[in-house]
């Protein structure tokens, strides 16, 4: 299943890249698109990039689950099924129905359809199946941790009262809180979409401050979470690679992480700055919790990665390269996104291609950059066949040089006060033109980057079969 | 220098040390030596407190600056109703009930030069965006424009000249052509 999760993920993800190549080179000038074919395919990029990255974040969760508990094949094959149908209608929706919401799908646009009519509810069905999918796909890897360790101690609160033994792995205890966490928004995921149901039936009429609420919490929790399964993954892996013992779970692990679990709940507020007539209240809070969220992961993973990997004698490869220099992604799109989180700023930085800066870096170059390195590990185990040095360096330069080059274009268009989201930029504002097109080459250097990628890991992948 | 660059400016420097900070600890992995764990703490320990004092003094210093209370205790000078949909904006300087008159790239509204005006924004349709331009185009404020809500935004523009307006949040496929501007004298 794991091989087979990695293949869908490997082949999905240059096609995504290429609808965002494309959308950049339409705001660069370089091609000419009509609007309901950007904004289409803007929906489609967005909704597939994270829910690829958050199907192959629990494949990876879901593999490395067994070497501590017995998990369920059936709740893993159900949720592919669900999530190809779910896609191939959200494909179907976007690329013919033209469905152009972007990808949060701020309600009430869903309504004011100016695309096919069958295109709005093909979509909110296509997000039910997904959603029921990996609701499924999380209730049973749940279940599986609770057969073995009783919810205190997957969280591992015995380590907060002192108590040391028994020791739960940090995979455990970040896995249990992630997969809570991606539990709570999928619940609030279920609610919005049947407020839509209900309106589309016309039998109630939604407060768009409220569905806006719920919008947030479900898609900024989720694609937080999503990070942090892959970060789950790290803990396992990366100490494999390096001549010190495994990360062992400590009290200010298990504070961390039970610490991050609650807070980034309240972190979603940071997406409603600029809606004034929110409780001035909860804004405040947004501002504190998305302050106070990287705190933990910041102590905790990251200087635990360094210190970790400071004298010691490390066996540098594909893989932990990419997982040292994830965390580098990861800790600098932290900082954006922490500069973005403050309200003063974001009075001027909301919707603008700051916030596409800081989400693809920690993205692109931190979340994807641990995904890739979990997909190299597994294909060099299940084939015995490690990447070679030549290859490897290609593939880690051009990931590397481009996604750096194509996000700082992003940053510059941020603070130059370009729009994020705009299929052509005005007159006045022609510099964002400029800074797409080089950006477009940037993009063409990582999609370069990905395609050597593919290939050296399906290849390691047809040899372990043929065996 | 506006904000942006300024936030732009402080981003790099502390990615910079990011850099630095990862790149002699790749180095030093060139030579192994072991490290107690005692000192690996004290200095999370330090890392804690220092990133815990960072983070919260710029916390105490940004709260209070923050555009909900800015001007909050002052009378504004003028007040223009704001009233968007798919995909214009309508500024009058009296109520919002006033005649819809869509006003594509100049709303005729002159201003004076930094006097305190409040935008009361809402919308009749999807959420849009009310975002200011200054004269050299940066973004100076913005609000969002929720239907059945009205968003009161204050700001005092001081340079004189043309301010366009951009919608800000994606509302429809021809978003992107969704603008406005009024003069300040
Ligand atoms: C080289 C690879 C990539 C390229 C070239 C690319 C390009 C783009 C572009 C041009 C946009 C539109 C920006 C705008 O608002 O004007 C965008 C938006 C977006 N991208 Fe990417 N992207 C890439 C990778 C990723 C990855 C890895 C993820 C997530 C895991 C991602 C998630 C998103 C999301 C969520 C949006 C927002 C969509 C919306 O506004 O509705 N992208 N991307
Ligand atoms: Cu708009």
């Amino acid at each position: 299943m794991t091989a087979l999760w990695s293949y869908t993920g490997l082949i999905l993800f240059p096609i995504l890249i290429l609808l965002g190549i494309v959308m950049r080179a339409n705001q660069g000038g370089v091609i000419n698109l009509p609007p309901d074919r950007f904004y289409s395919i803007l929906t489609l990029h967005g909704l597939g990039m994270a829910g690829t990255w958050f199907v192959l974040g629990m494949a990876s969760c879901n593999y490395l689950l067994n070497r501590y508990a017995s998990t369920s094949l059936v709740g893993n094959i159900l949720a592919y099924i669900l999530t190809v149908t779910g896609v191939i209608s959200l494909v179907i929706a976007t690329l013919i129905g033209k469905f152009a919401t972007g990808w949060y799908f701020l309600y009430p646009l869903p309504l004011y359809k100016a695309w096919e009519n069958w295109a709005t509810p093909l979509f909110l069905v296509s997000v039910a199946i997904l959603g029921t999918g990996w609701l499924v796909w999380t209730v049973s890897m749940l279940i599986s941790i609770l057969r073995k360790y009783p919810l205190s101690r997957a969280l591992a609160w015995h380590h907060l009262r002192g108590i040391k033994e028994p020791a739960v792995p940090p995979f455990i205890v970040i896995l249990t809180a992630t997969l809570i966490g991606i539990f709570i928004c999928l619940l609030t995921g279920v609610t919005l979409l049947a407020l839509y149901f209900g309106e589309y039936f016309g039998w109630m009429k939604n407060d768009a401050l409220l569905m806006k609420n719920l919008t947030f919490f479900f898609g900024h929790t989720l694609v937080n979470e999503l990070l942090y399964l892959a970060v789950a993954v790290l803990y396992e892996i990366y100490p494999e690679h390096g001549h010190r013992p495994k990360f062992k779970t400590t009290w200010y692990v298990a504070l961390s992480w039970n610490v991050t679990f609650l807070v980034v709940l309240f972190a979603y507020f940071h997406h409603l700055y600029m809606d004034f007539v929110q409780p001035t209240g909860f804004l405040f809070i947004g501002q504190i919790a998305s302050y106070v969220a990287p705190i933990p992961a910041a102590v905790v993973t990251i200087f635990s990665v360094l210190a970790y990997t400071f004298r010691n004698s490390m066996k540098w490869n594909l893989v932990s390269f990419l997982y040292f220099y994830g965390v580098l992604g990861w800790a600098i799109g932290g900082v954006a996104a922490v500069l973005d989180a403050t309200i003063v700023n974001n009075f001027v930085l909301h919707n603008t291609l700051w916030v596409p800066a800081h989400f693809h870096t920690y993205n692109l170059l931190g979340q994807v950059f641990f995904n890739l390195a979990f997909i190299s590990w597994f294909a060099e185990k299940v084939s015995g066949a490690p990447f070679r040095s030549g290859l490897s360096k290609g593939i880690f330069a051009s990931l590397l040089l481009g996604g750096w080059g194509f996000v700082i274009m992003f940053y510059l268009s941020g603070s130059f006060s370009i729009p994020r989201r705009f299929n052509l930029y005005p007159q006045e504002l022609l510099l964002g033109s400029t800074l797409a097109k080089v950006a477009t080459v940037f993009a063409l250097l990582y999609l370069l980057g990905m395609i050597l990628f593919l290939y050296g890991a399906s290849k390691r992948c047809v040899r372990a079969f043929s065996r | 220098m506006t904000q942006q660059v300024l936030v732009l400016i402080c981003f790099l420097i502390v990615s910079g040390a990011l850099l630095l900070i990862f790149q002699i600890v790749f180095h030093s992995t060139k030579k192994e030596r072991e490290i107690s764990p005692t000192t690996v703490n004290r200095y999370r320990v330090l890392f804690f407190a220092m990133l815990g004092v960072i983070l919260g003094v710029l916390l105490l210093f940004t709260l209070p600056r923050s555009p909900y209370l800015l001007f909050a205790h002052e009378q504004p000078e003028k007040i223009i109703a704001v009233v968007t949909r798919q995909f214009s904006f309508a500024l009058s300087d009296e109520s919002p009930e006033k005649k819809w008159t869509p006003t594509e790239s100049t709303s005729g509204i002159v201003l004076p030069a930094a006097a305190l005006v409040e935008f009361r924004v809402s919308s009749q349709d999807v959420n849009h965006g009310f975002g200011i331009y200054d004269p050299e185009n940066n973004l100076v404020a913005q609000v969002q424009s929720m239907p059945g809500y009205v968003n009161r935004l204050r700001v005092r523009l001081k340079k004189p000249g043309i301010y366009n307006i951009f919608c800000l949040e994606y509302c429809g496929l021809t978003h992107f052509i969704m603008r406005t501007s009024l003069e300040v004298r």
